[in-house]
């Protein structure tokens, strides 16, 4: 007998099927079906994942989705060719479009519009044998032999009658009736988890869903056995699954991408455009002459390219570009095709090829037709205006954003399940807080058990395999952080659309590994701070100092400025800013460009569990013989001393030393990042460690490339991308060295972005001998302003305030500087609530009217700032003035603290020094003459807390007192013995000592002491990274 | 703070306790002190506000009875501290100035009296203690202004339209320039009936003339405040200590139905075994409630009489058995069948009939038995036909061949709690009866669930 199952739910029908598409492909394919339809409701986007692990398993899938139209039942619609396949894309896109996100509005006529190359297959009601029967010949009238009408049995009450009932609809209205299985799940152990996301999707619990669920777990791929059994006397009904499965001929391999139409000029090839403007680039970019190298170069990449026919890819990334420059909205390439010189020449990249040997046809593969991989940086404030000219350059029909599948992680998990199985809230949330962001496995019971569910008991067993199993599914799909995809049709003709959560934006169904599967082109645009912050600080150097600067002419190899970088003194700049960073900076001691682009990639998770940090650097330092295993290892590892720091090299390793093939290496980068399935990794490693066997590789060395491989498959870093990023290290860190002042401002001035708070950035440019000039009305912008060489502070520091009550201010100020605070009320006509921010903020000094006063006055204010009348006072302010208390110095100390977070008066702790002192405890700064080893007592503001994954329960802590920073290492145990203080207090005395190499000084915590008592009213806010 | 911040700082990890708040508790032991307090003044008040925590006390012309306020305060104390309480006590010439001085400043089971015209001695005391909004102190705080004093020299006017007027009431009230009236706490009416006979009754039918006219006075005065009785606590004291009937009777929604109370009341009685003289007779209606309206509608008339039968059928079975003997059965949505019903307290559940399934495949009524046997009986099957379908079945040692087989319907279910996998048929035997039997899906084991007739 063949079968064919018509009607599969995956559970890309969120919270109704309880199985991934690729687990019914497989299981189908093993139970002997011809084929099977994934058809998921209103929706294709499990069908890529299908399609891959049916085409493996042999088997043929149909690709059709459920429907409800409004206003006629249910009906389920498979394609039968590309044109049909269209017609199902548009359907879904045109009822998703109309509906908030997630749902889906269609009408009969809908499909009556779209319905030449689909078939039909009516469901009805599996609650009652009722259905209306006009709707019915509506349907037929409409699909004609194309139409089916569904019988599923599910071992109900009355299967019998209801097989009756449907044979006599059959004969009333000559549909032909078709047996299929209404598949929720690929096997009968999957029907605890369905019950579980059923309850998930209706908010109760298992015990209370009731006849939410199902009454039993008929609903899998039923084998062929029992459908006879389930069918007898009826097996035309099988037979006829078959004909329903040969009329659908599509398969998704026929879907063609084809670029966009207007690439180049009318009457030119893409090619030869391509061609001019490569070569008009590269005489700007040389304008001395092209050398002899690059020009082959140019020759070379332009070949493979045509070859490989990426050349409307160039053009799209080029055009971007173009536009991104034409509204001066500072832009970057990165990645592999991004380090070419014909990028270069374009303009996507500004990193000179010359300085960096990345083999243009290392990272194209010419085995696998895939598109090369370029995604470009925006700033982060103006990224918006780049999608909106793609929207309006292609048109809305023809560009979409890339979904991203929001999958459940450990913790989303344990609340869904732990909530489903009526688990007690308190212990859910310990259960959630204790369970890692990534790490489930074989800790999970363990961990389970330390908060107190007993993984033996039956629920405990039940959670933990049932949390294992949600792990991975999807939740919905999201908007892709900047995957745009262009087509030369109609998009939705190739993939439906549906609406975002954000108003306006639109996503495909199917995210970047079902584009790439399928070979549809996309492109990153991402949004990225710091080219916001450079940019904001080329503007202010022009403006200031006449220097016409891009991304491009910044002076190269500077030694001041890798001076201060080997000084670690890099806050603000990119990437190498944050605490690892900064303690790698002096033992790497980067001199040239090239070992920024080391500097950048080394400090990552990858590089660091894979062991890798600390043999580089001895190498480096020439502690360390540099010896290779072979030649070939030798050429793809000589760059990194024989360390492979980048993911390249890794994928390189497997090549030569393992003897994968490039597209099995490439298998194996995302077999790594596919963390759910632990199976996949060990089939790897086997064929790992025999293919470098085979090399005469073996033992520890074999087993250390493994580990390397492994750590890079989650948080590898490539050399492509690392290389785009050095730049924008170096040009960061030489606009800190040679204009402090202006670096800060934009920096300020781009929030929230990088890893310190505008308070440090503060500090660190007085410490680099910035003026800075506090916020006043009568001076400051709503942005920081650089006046006569000084940094003057900016009212966006005030937390709270709105910009528009500084435009009035501002506008106010045009005719000419306030003079008294009761002019300045009766100009700005600012409302109470504002006037009483911007006096907590203590900005009229230039009024000489303190916090305290202008706030007495600013209360006299009526809460809704009106048009002046005539009948209102004329002036505002008492003539009495108020007998009010003087602040103190610590007073005002704290209040600058409680408006901006900072102050530019003095440190909070300066207060107590004397205190201090007499308890031995020494300033921070003081801590550079202090011996290793040797114990200490610092005190501080708790700055920043982080507790890095890789760093073994080690908490890095950085504190501040008025004479700088100190950083502490908290072990684990000493965090937990201060609970109390670590967990609560934004002050601490800690007794400890100094660790200090390469000049890289820590102080280990021994005792910490709580010292928030007296600094209670200075509300700080540590910036807490994980 | 999160119960879980809480803990962090208990010190050891030991176990935080917790306590839930009762507001309600708080201010019925609250009520329960004004009453106490009653006997120092004839004014005694809760202050005002949504949880009132303080009680004030007008000792005007009171004082001098005792010898003098501090005197009079110095009984206060002694009384309330021999009680078990601590507290907080100031005698001052303004309500505002007594709530400073007892808030402002810690003196546990003391008390302090301020003597008339020295206020400006509490001007170092917190404005905290001055009865402000919290919006006003945050004003205060951000000017600096932290005690009483550096308020006070502020210039009323101005203040009057920065911190609004209800600020400036609270200083008058302090000074004494604002008056402040205090409205006194007076208790709840107590619904309770009571006779005593100088001479202790016998005969148990005075006894219950007696009752009964106390049960109608308690009920008049309920009806009259539109309430109902719902427990009603009849008492029969004899002269001796410890002879005492009594009876609580439970009517779980509040009634004024004399008929029926008197009903229920005698069936109490009927019972009772009389061995002393009854000297006191006491009816307490010791829970009461508001009376439900039910508006007549002209369509819905027939509803509402059966409702009202089905209302007065459970308060007549509550008040015979007791409230926890009286419930009702109610369909559960589950799919296995001997989960599908369960009982709840009749009170809980007043619907007439209400069940509604929308999803799933829910069985027809005659697809089901309507009694489900208590237990699922074993029954042997002799023979099936093809598909394991069961063909002769012996049940209490008497053979049936079956003539009709329907089936079978999966139910596989209840996992959560403990598992159920059965496949059910409905059967036809020769002799014509309907059985609803099921075969067990892992131990293969046949029983018979039921009887449809």
């Amino acid at each position: 007998m063949r079968y064919a199952e018509l009607h599969c739910l995956s559970n890309f029908s969120f919270l109704q099927g309880a199985s991934h598409p690729e687990e019914l492909a497989t299981q189908a394919a093993e139970l002997g079906y011809a084929a099977i339809a994934i058809t998921d409701q209103n929706s294709v986007a499990g069908v890529v994942r299908a399609h891959a692990a049916a085409k493996d398993a042999g088997l043929k899938l149909l690709i059709g989705a459920e429907m409800t139209p409004q206003d006629a039942p249910p009906v389920v619609l498979w394609a039968t060719n590309r044109n049909g396949y269209g017609e199902l894309c548009h359907l879904i896109t045109k009822g998703r479009r109309r509906a908030p996100k997630g749902d889906c509005q269609l009408t009969f006529d809908d499909i009556a519009q779209h319905h030449t190359d689909l078939l039909a297959g009516i469901l009805p009601s599996a609650h009652a044998e009722q259905i209306d029967v006009a709707r019915l010949h509506q349907y037929r009238d409409l699909f004609g032999d194309r139409c089916y009408l569904l019988a599923e049995l599910f071992r109900g009450p009355h299967d019998g009658k209801r097989l009756a009932w449907l044979r006599g609809l059959e004969l009333q209205t000559s549909i032909p009736l078709v047996a299929s299985g209404g598949v929720l799940f690929h096997t009968p152990t999957r029907r605890m988890l369905h019950d579980v996301i059923t309850a998930v999707r209706y908010r109760t619990s298992v015990a209370q869903a009731g006849h939410l669920l199902q009454p039993n777990r008929e609903r899998h791929l039923r084998s062929l056995g029992d459908l006879n059994i389930l069918y007898q006397g009826h097996e035309e009904l099988l037979a006829r699954t078959q004909e329903v499965a040969d009329q659908c001929t599509f398969s998704l391999d026929e879907l063609r991408y084809e670029y966009p139409r207007e690439l180049a000029p009318e009457g030119m090839s893409p090619m030869d455009y391509l061609t001019q403007l490569t070569w008009n680039g590269a005489q700007q970019r040389f304008p001395e002459g092209v050398p002899e190298k690059v020009r082959g170069l140019i020759q070379h990449e332009l070949q493979l390219i045509e070859e490989l026919q990426y050349e409307p890819y160039f053009l799209t990334v080029w055009d971007l570009v173009r536009f991104a420059r034409s509204r001066d909205i500072l832009c970057q390439g990165r990645g592999s095709a991004a380090n070419s010189v014909v990028c270069y020449c374009l303009g996507v990249t500004s990193v000179d090829p010359s300085r960096i040997e990345v083999l243009f046809e290392r990272f194209i593969s010419r085995e696998r037709n895939e598109a090369p991989d370029i995604d470009i940086d925006f700033e982060h404030e103006r990224r918006e205006e780049v999608l909106q000219y793609l929207y309006a350059k292609y048109g809305r029909e023809r560009t979409g954003m890339t979904a991203v599948t929001v999958t459940y992680r450990p913790r989303s998990a344990i609340r869904d399940v732990g909530k489903a199985l009526g688990l007690s809230q308190d212990l859910i949330d310990r259960l959630a807080k204790n369970a890692g962001y990534h790490s489930t496995g074989e800790k999970f019971p363990t961990r389970c058990k330390e908060v107190g569910l007993n993984p033996a008991s039956s629920i405990g067993k039940q959670f933990i395999s049932l949390a294992t199993e949600l792990l991975g599914f999807p939740r919905h799909l999201s908007q892709h952080t900047g995957g745009m995809v262009m087509t030369r049709g109609p998009l939705h003709c190739l993939v439906p659309i549906e609406n975002a959560a954000m108003e306006g934006r639109t996503v495909v169904q199917w995210n970047k590994d079902d584009l790439d599967e399928l070979g549809i082109l996309k492109v990153d645009c991402l949004s990225l701070g710091m080219l916001t912050a450079i940019r904001k600080c080329f503007e202010l150097v022009k403006k200031h100092h006449d220097l016409d600067l891009t991304l491009a002419n910044v002076p190269e190899d500077d030694t001041k400025v890798y001076d201060m970088i080997c000084r670690a003194d890099t806050i603000g700049v990119f990437q190498i800013e944050s605490r690892a960073q900064m303690s790698m900076l002096p033992r790497l001691k980067p001199r040239c460009y090239y070992d920024l682009v080391i500097e950048v990639s080394i400090v990552r998770p990858g590089p660091i569990q894979g062991d890798m940090v600390h043999p580089y650097l001895r190498r480096r330092n020439g502690e360390e013989p540099v010896t290779y295993p072979n030649e070939n290892i030798k050429r793809v590892l000589k760059k990194t001393l024989g360390v492979p720091l980048f993911q390249e090299q890794c994928m390189q390793l497997s090549i030569v030393a393992a003897g994968f093939t490039p597209g099995e290496a490439d298998q194996l980068r995302r077999a790594m990042a596919a963390w759910r399935r632990p199976g996949l990794i060990d089939q790897f490693r086997r064929k790992l460690l025999a293919g470098m066997q085979e090399n005469g590789l073996t033992g520890d060395y074999a087993e250390r490339v493994f580990n390397q491989i492994r750590g890079f498959g989650e948080y590898g870093f490539p050399e492509s991308h690392a290389a785009s990023f050095a730049l924008l290290v170096y040009v960061s860190s030489w606009l800190k060295c040679h204009y402090p002042a202006e670096f800060a401002a934009s920096i300020i001035n781009s929030q929230p972005m990088g890893f310190y708070a505008p308070a440090q950035l503060i500090r660190d440019a007085r410490d680099h001998h910035v003026e800075v000039l506090p916020i006043d009305v009568n001076f400051s912008d709503w942005s920081c302003t650089i006046e006569n060489q000084a940094l003057r502070l900016g009212f966006r520091l005030i937390s709270g305030l709105r910009q528009e009550t500084v435009e009035t201010v501002v506008q106010a100020r045009a005719y000419g500087p306030f003079l008294t605070m009761d002019e300045f009320l009766v100009r700005t006509q600012l409302s109470r609530t504002e006037l009483a921010r911007l006096s907590d903020a203590d900005a009229f000094r230039s009024l000489n009217e303190n916090r305290r006063l202008s706030f007495w006055n600013s209360l006299a204010q009526s809460d809704s700032p009106t048009q002046p009348s005539l009948f209102s006072p004329q002036h505002f302010v008492d003539d009495i003035t108020p007998e009010l208390p003087q602040m103190s110095a610590e007073q005002e100390v704290h209040a600058d603290y409680r408006t901006t977070s900072f102050s530019l008066r003095a440190h909070p702790l300066s207060f107590y020094r004397e205190e201090l002192d007499s308890l031995r405890v020494i300033p921070n700064g003081d801590l550079r003459h202090i011996a290793n080893n040797e114990s200490v007592r610092v005190a501080g503001l708790v700055l920043l807390r982080q507790r890095p994954s890789t760093a073994k329960g080690i908490t890095f802590v950085t504190i501040e007192d008025e004479t700088g920073a100190a950083n502490l290492v908290v072990h684990q145990q000493t965090w937990d013995r201060y609970r109390k203080i670590t967990h609560h207090s934004r002050a601490w005395l800690v007794h400890g000592y100094v660790q200090s190499k390469d000049s890289v000084i820590h102080v280990v915590a021994n005792r910490i002491v709580d010292l928030s008592d007296k600094l209670h009213a200075v509300q700080t806010k540590s910036r807490d990274f994980r | 703070m999160p119960v879980s911040e809480a803990q962090t700082l208990c010190p050891d990890r030991r176990p935080l306790k917790l306590v839930a708040v009762n507001p309600e508790f708080d201010r019925l032991l609250l009520e329960r002190l004004a009453v106490v307090a009653q006997q120092f003044s004839p004014l005694v008040a809760l202050n005002e506000a949504e949880e009132p925590d303080a009680l004030l006390l007008d000792l005007t012309g009171v004082a001098h009875l005792y010898g003098g306020e501090s005197e009079w305060a110095k009984s206060v104390c002694a009384t309330f501290v021999n009680k078990g309480f601590q507290l907080q006590c100031a005698v001052a010439e303004t309500v505002g100035a007594a709530w400073a001085l007892a808030h402002g400043v810690h003196m546990p089971n003391r008390f302090r009296v301020l003597p008339t015209g020295e206020l400006n001695r509490l001007n170092a005391l917190s404005i905290e203690t001055l009865r402000l909004n919290p919006e006003a102190h945050s004003v205060f705080r951000r000017l600096g202004i932290d005690s009483i004093g550096q308020l006070l020299a502020l210039d009323r006017n101005s203040l009057v339209s920065r911190v609004g007027r209800a600020v400036t009431r609270r200083i008058g009230q302090f000074l004494g320039d604002v008056p402040e009236l205090l409205t006194p706490y007076v208790p709840p009416p107590i619904f309770c009936e009571r006779r005593q006979f100088e001479h202790p009754l016998t005969q148990p039918h005075w006894i219950e003339e007696v009752s009964l006219q106390l049960l109608k006075r308690l009920l008049q005065r309920l009806a009259k405040q539109q309430l109902g009785l719902s427990q009603l606590h009849v008492a029969w004291q004899g002269e001796a200590k410890g002879t005492q009937l009594a009876w609580m009777i439970d009517l779980g929604r509040p009634t004024v139905d004399e008929p029926l109370l008197v009903e229920l009341c005698q069936m109490k009685w009927e019972r009772a075994a009389l061995s002393f003289a009854v000297a006191t007779v006491q009816m307490t209606a010791k829970q009461v409630g508001r009376l439900q309206c039910v508006r007549l509608s002209l369509f819905d008339e027939h509803q509402i009489a059966l409702r009202k039968d089905i209302d007065t059928l459970v308060t007549r079975l509550h008040g015979r058995l007791g409230s926890a003997h009286v419930s009702r059965l109610e369909l559960v949505p589950d799919a296995i069948p001997e989960h599908q019903t369960k009982l709840r307290s009749a009170i809980e559940s007043s619907e007439i009939y209400d069940v509604s399934f929308d999803a799933g495949m829910v069985p027809q009524l005659w697809e089901r038995p309507l009694l489900l046997a208590a237990f699922p009986q074993p029954v042997d099957v002799l023979r099936m036909c093809h598909h394991a379908r069961p063909a002769v079945i012996k049940w209490q040692g008497q053979l049936s061949e079956l003539r009709n087989v329907w089936g079978p319907e999966r139910v596989e279910s209840g996992w959560w709690r403990r598992a159920v996998r059965r496949d059910y048929y409905r059967v036809e035997t020769h002799t014509g009866q309907r059985w609803w039997i099921f075969q067990r899906l892992d131990t293969r084991q046949w029983f018979l669930h039921g009887e449809i007739v």
